[in-house]
């Protein structure tokens, strides 16, 4: 069900970690391991997507709180990139006016001088264990797959399996590109 | 690595440590990051090592030490190789610090020490990015983030070579310890 015209849509509320930080807000997506940072003015925007603010109110928010044109496009557009990273309850937002596709667009039509204001969300996928770890050392012990000896065939597989040599050590495959090999 | 992912009371982000007057000083990176060369040119400077690999916080935001022998990569062959932190002449923590400065560089010849502070929420997103449980734990770990990164300040820069780097940084400590009224820092 979409929101009310004139409304804010609401936000998503389940399957989320959010953390405040000081007036920003880092959000993490439980079911696709994104973590997204929300700088002020989409934490404005993204704390009153309640479905009963107006959003006229949080038009006029942004144009105090930040110096924002008291544009619909610049509320169209924090709210289209919330819908795309998925933090809307509603599957899409549909925009309501006639919007500025991408920023860079946005900044030409509203003849902004700078862009750090405007709402911004950025967004990193987490990193599986494998990623936020160092190259193993030669002395790599994987059982069965190295029999804990030191590999000889650098960027080659390690016997039948899709793990290669890398650094003397049998690795992941996803670790082993991470590494160079 | 599996410790790192299954220890329930702490959380290990990858990220170089030294102390420095009592407070820990996070190089967060991944592989050929430059992080153990960094970590090196400080113990070097009289920084107390803790790591060259995981940054080890307890819930209350502390980092406890790591001080196994640091890893150097040989830059030819890209193999590593131990080096015993005796060889520096340095020393390794023993106690948990709370953090006092986190650094986000990377390692690109020729480049100048050029720092930019980060806000409290793209500081978290750099550690998140090289925080190893946070798929298994991600509440514990959010929150644990949040905890270290209290008013802790976090600088992204490019860096030259070490030893640049550390002079930069120990400027910027001094500076940071001057105008604080906290003795720690």
């Amino acid at each position: 069900m979409g929101a009310k015209k004139g409304l804010m849509p609401k936000a998503r509320t389940e399957d989320l970690e959010v953390q405040e930080l000081g007036d920003e807000l880092l959000v993490y997506d439980l079911q696709n391991h994104r973590a997204h940072r929300l700088n002020l003015a989409a934490a404005l925007v993204w704390r009153h997507c309640d479905g009963k603010t107006s959003m006229a109110r949080v038009a006029e928010l942004l144009k105090r709180g930040f110096g924002l044109p008291a544009n619909p496009l610049v509320l169209d557009f924090a709210l289209r990139t919330l819908s795309k990273k998925r933090l809307l309850s509603e599957a899409r937002y549909r925009s309501r006016s006639k919007a500025a596709g991408s920023r860079r667009e946005l900044i030409k039509k509203l003849g902004l001088l700078t862009t750090a204001l405007l709402p911004a969300v950025s967004s990193l996928v987490a990193p599986p264990p494998a990623y936020a770890q160092s190259c193993l050392p030669p002395t790599a012990c994987v059982a069965g797959v190295n029999d804990c000896a030191p590999c000889q065939n650098p960027g080659g597989n390690c016997g039948n399996s899709p793990w290669r040599c890398c650094n003397g050590a049998c690795v992941p495959p996803g670790q082993a590109v991470q590494c160079g090999c | 690595m599996f410790v790192a992912m299954m220890t329930p009371s702490r959380l290990f982000v990858h990220a170089g440590v030294v102390g420095w007057r009592g407070r820990a000083i996070l190089f967060p990176g991944r592989s050929f990051s430059g992080k153990t060369t960094l970590v090196a040119a400080m113990v070097r400077a009289g920084a107390v090592y803790y790591s060259d690999e995981y940054a080890i916080l307890d819930a209350r935001g502390r980092v406890h030490p790591f001080a196994r022998p640091l890893q150097v990569r040989d830059s030819g062959t890209r193999s590593l190789r131990k080096v015993p932190l005796e060889s520096l002449g340095g020393r390794a923590g023993q106690k948990p610090l709370p953090v006092g400065l986190v650094v986000s560089s990377r390692y690109e010849p020729g480049k100048r020490w050029r720092p930019r502070r980060l806000s409290p929420a793209q500081g978290m997103m750099r550690l998140l990015a090289n925080t190893v449980a946070v798929r298994l734990r991600p509440h514990f770990a959010l929150s644990t983030l949040a905890k270290t990164m209290d008013k802790v300040p976090v600088i992204q820069t490019p860096r030259g070579e070490a030893a640049d780097a550390v002079r930069s940084i120990v400027t910027e400590l001094e500076n940071r310890r001057a105008n604080s009224a906290d003795p720690g820092m």
